[in-house]
C-alpha cells in the first residue's frame, strides 16, 4: 500500500492513523458477514499462550500446595505488592473493563459515577478493616466474625452469605464469558462456558491459592498494560489533547452535551445514596477479596496490599473512562463497527474491543480479546476458591466436624467442593444463556454489603455484638436484599415483565443494610443470656489481638 | 492463648496511647474520605449541572471529569498517608509494647 493510498484509506476508515492497513484488510473480509464473527485465529492463539502459561504455573503451584494453609492462603507468603496486584486483578473483572467503558461510551458521565463509587471502598477498607482482618483471621472472613461468637451459627451465616455472593457472581461471569467468546473468538457459547469451568477447576483444585494468585497477577499486568497501550494509541489521534477528546466526543454522541452530566436516573438522591453504599461497602463483604488478606504474612503487608491495589484500581478506572470517551469518536463514527441501524456491533460491552481493532489492528484486537477472556477466567478461579473455602473450612471442618477434621480430610473436601462449584457454575452458565442476568452482579454486591459486611464490621468494632444479634441481623440483610431485588425494577420488570416494580429502587443497599445493622443491634442489646455476657467479656482479648497482631497466624516457611 | 500476656499488653501504658492515636488517625481519614465522596454523591443528586460545567471558559473539558480523576488520585494519596504512618510510627510503637509485655 502506498503512503498516499494509505492516507486515503485512513480517512475513509475515520482516522485510524496506527495500524490502518490490517484494520482495513479485516474490514474488507468482514463485509457482508457482520452478524457472525469469523473464527479469530490471532485471539485464540494469544489466549492459548495464556492458558498454557497459567497451566504451567498451576503445575508448579501444585508441588507447593500440601497443607490447608497452602491451599487457602498460599502459605501466607505473598508480598504486599503481589497481593495488591492480585486484589486489583480480582476487582478488575470483565464487567468492570467492558461494562464500565461501555457505560461511558453509551451514557457518558454515569460511568464515571460508578468508577468513583467502586474505588471509594478501598481507602475505607484500609483505614478500618484490612489490618484487623489480617490479625484476627486465618483462612476465611468467618474466622474473624466467629472469633468470640458461637462457631456453628456464625460460620453457617458467613458461609451462606459467601456462597450466595459467589454463586450470583459466578453465573454472571460464566454467561458473560460465553457471550464474549461468541463475539471475540467466533466459537460456540457452550464451548466457552465448559472451557472456563474446566480451566478454573484445574487452577483451583491443583494449584490452590498460589496458582489462583499468580493467574490473577499475570492477568492484572496484561490488563493494565493492554489498556495503557490502547489508551495511548487512541489518544495519539487527538494529539493527547483531553479538551479536544471531550469536544469531539460531545460532537459525535447523539446525546451531545448531556453526556457530560449525570443522567436523571443517577440524580434521584435515594438511589444515589443506595448505590453509593453498595459500591463502597461491597468490597468489604466480597469473600474472594477478603480472603486475599490472609495470603500476606502480617498487618504491615496487608496495609501495603491495599495501597498498591488502590493505585492500580484507580489507574485502571481512569483508563476505563478514557476508553469509553475515545470510543465515542473513534468507534461510533466508523461504519465498520455499526449495524444497519447505527448501533454498535455486538452490543454496548464491545466499545473497548472495537476500539482496540480501530487503533491497533487485528493483532491488538486479538490481544485485548485474549485479555478480556483471561480476566473472566482469573476472576472465576478466585470466586470458586472462596466458595470452596466456605464449604470446606467453615461448613465442613468447623461446623460439621466441630473443628476436629484432619488436614487431609479438609483438603479432600475443599477439592470436592471446587469440583462441585465448577460443575454448578457450568450448568447454571448454560441454563442462563438466554436469561437477563444484568441484576446478578448488583445482587452480589448488595448481598456482600448487607450480609457479610455488617457482620464483619460489627464483630471487629462492637463489643456488644452477640451471636443472636449477628445471626438475626445477617439473615435480615440476606432476606431483605434478595426480596427487594426480586420485587424491584431489575427482576420484577426486566425479567418477569410486569409493568411496575413493587419495590421502586434498583439498588436496595440503603434499606437492606439499615435493616441488617438495626436487627443486629436490637437482638444484641436485648440478649441477656450467659453466652452474650461471655462474648462481651471475650472482646477484650480479641481487641488486643486485632490491634497488635499478638497471636496472629504468621507465614508458613517453605 | 496466654491470658497473662494479653493482660500485660492491656496494662501497658503505651497500649492505650497506641490504639487511641491510631484509631484517631484512621477515623479522621475515614471521615475525610467519606466527606469527599458524599460531597460528590450529593453533587450528582442535586447539582448535576455543576459537574457538566466547563473547567474554564472556552473549554469543553468539564469540572466533573477532572474532579473525578482528582478524587481518584486523592484516594490513592490517602492510602499512602495512612500506610506510611501506620507501617512506621505505629508499628514501631506496637513492636515495643509487645516486646516489653513479653518479658
Amino acid at each position: 500500500m502506498t503512503p498516499r493510498r494509505l492516507a486515503t484509506a485512513a480517512l475513509t476508515a475515520a482516522a485510524t492513523a496506527l495500524g490502518a492497513a490490517p484494520a482495513l484488510a479485516a474490514g474488507a473480509a468482514l463485509d457482508g458477514a457482520v452478524e457472525r464473527q469469523p473464527v479469530n485465529v490471532m485471539a485464540i492463539a494469544m489466549f492459548l499462550v495464556f492458558v498454557l502459561g497459567t497451566l504451567g504455573i498451576t503445575y508448579w503451584a501444585s508441588k507447593r500446595t500440601r497443607s490447608t494453609s497452602d491451599f487457602y492462603t498460599a502459605g501466607g507468603g505473598i508480598t504486599g505488592f503481589q497481593n495488591g496486584l492480585a486484589i486489583a486483578g480480582d476487582y478488575m473483572s470483565a464487567a468492570a473493563f467492558l461494562g464500565l467503558s461501555g457505560m461511558v461510551f453509551a451514557k457518558g458521565f454515569d460511568g464515571v459515577v460508578y468508577t468513583i463509587g467502586f474505588l471509594m471502598g478501598w481507602p475505607l477498607m484500609l483505614f478500618l478493616v484490612a489490618e484487623r482482618l489480617r490479625n484476627l483471621g486465618r483462612f476465611t472472613f468467618a474466622d474473624v466474625a466467629s472469633y468470640r461468637l458461637s462457631q456453628t451459627p456464625i460460620r453457617s451465616l458467613a458461609a451462606t452469605g459467601s456462597l450466595a455472593v459467589v454463586c450470583f457472581y459466578l453465573i454472571a461471569q460464566m454467561v458473560g464469558a460465553g457471550k464474549l467468546i461468541q463475539l471475540l473468538f467466533g466459537l460456540e457459547y457452550a464451548y466457552a462456558v465448559v472451557l472456563v469451568g474446566v480451566l478454573m477447576i484445574l487452577y483451583v483444585t491443583f494449584g490452590g491459592m498460589l496458582a489462583t494468585t499468580w493467574v490473577q497477577i499475570i492477568k492484572a499486568v496484561m490488563l493494565l498494560g493492554g489498556c495503557t497501550v490502547l489508551v495511548v494509541l487512541a489518544l495519539a489521534q487527538f494529539g493527547f489533547d483531553f479538551d479536544l477528546l471531550v469536544t469531539k466526543a460531545v460532537a459525535n454522541h447523539k446525546a451531545g452535551l448531556s453526556i457530560l452530566k449525570p443522567s436523571a436516573a443517577m440524580s434521584d438522591p435515594i438511589s444515589a445514596v443506595s448505590l453509593s453504599l453498595a459500591l463502597m461497602c461491597g468490597p468489604g463483604g466480597l469473600p474472594h477479596i477478603l480472603m486475599r488478606f490472609f495470603t500476606v504474612p502480617d498487618a504491615k503487608e496487608a496495609r501495603k496490599s491495599v495501597f498498591y491495589a488502590t493505585g492500580f484500581i484507580g489507574y485502571f478506572f481512569i483508563l476505563t473512562v478514557l476508553i469509553g470517551l475515545l470510543a465515542i469518536t473513534i468507534v461510533s463514527t466508523n461504519p465498520e463497527y455499526l449495524d444497519a441501524k447505527g448501533a454498535i456491533l455486538g452490543g454496548g460491552n464491545m466499545a473497548a474491543i472495537h476500539l482496540s481493532k480501530a487503533v491497533g489492528g487485528n493483532v491488538f484486537l486479538g490481544f485485548i480479546s485474549a485479555v478480556a477472556f483471561a480476566t473472566i477466567l482469573a476472576v472465576v478461579a478466585g470466586l470458586t476458591l472462596a466458595g470452596a473455602s466456605a464449604v470446606s473450612h467453615d461448613l465442613y471442618a468447623k461446623v460439621f466436624k466441630a473443628g476436629q477434621a484432619s488436614e487431609r480430610q479438609e483438603m479432600l473436601v475443599s477439592r470436592i467442593a471446587t469440583l462441585a462449584l465448577g460443575v454448578i457454575a457450568i450448568v447454571l452458565g448454560l441454563a442462563f444463556e438466554n436469561q437477563n442476568i444484568a441484576f446478578m452482579v448488583g445482587l452480589a454486591f448488595g448481598l456482600a454489603a448487607s450480609v457479610n459486611f455488617p457482620v464483619l464490621l460489627l464483630s471487629i468494632f462492637w463489643k456488644g455484638l452477640t451471636t443472636r444479634g449477628a445471626l438475626i441481623g445477617g439473615f435480615a440483610g440476606l432476606v431483605s436484599c434478595v426480596a427487594m431485588v426480586v420485587l424491584g425494577p431489575t427482576v420484577w420488570v426486566s425479567v418477569f415483565g410486569y409493568a411496575k416494580p413493587i419495590f421502586p429502587y434498583e439498588h436496595p443497599a440503603l434499606f437492606s443494610m439499615t435493616l441488617a445493622f438495626f436487627f443486629t443491634w436490637l437482638f444484641s442489646v436485648t440478649d441477656k443470656s450467659q453466652r452474650a455476657r461471655d462474648e462481651e467479656a471475650a472482646y477484650k482479648y480479641q481487641y488486643i489481638r486485632s490491634e497488635t497482631g499478638l497471636g496472629a497466624e504468621g507465614a508458613v516457611a517453605h | 492463648m496466654r491470658r497473662d500476656l494479653y493482660d500485660r499488653v492491656l496494662a501497658h501504658p503505651q497500649f492505650a496511647e497506641l490504639t487511641a492515636r491510631r484509631n484517631r488517625f484512621s477515623w479522621a481519614l475515614t471521615l475525610i474520605v467519606l466527606a469527599v465522596y458524599y460531597a460528590f454523591v450529593f453533587t450528582v443528586a442535586y447539582r448535576p449541572d455543576l459537574l457538566g460545567a466547563p473547567l474554564a471558559d472556552g473549554m469543553t473539558l468539564t469540572l466533573g471529569l477532572v474532579g473525578g480523576a482528582v478524587i481518584n488520585v486523592f484516594c490513592f494519596l490517602m492510602t499512602g498517608i495512612y500506610v506510611t504512618r501506620a507501617n512506621g510510627e505505629f508499628d514501631t510503637l506496637n513492636r515495643a509494647i509487645l516486646e516489653e509485655a513479653g518479658q
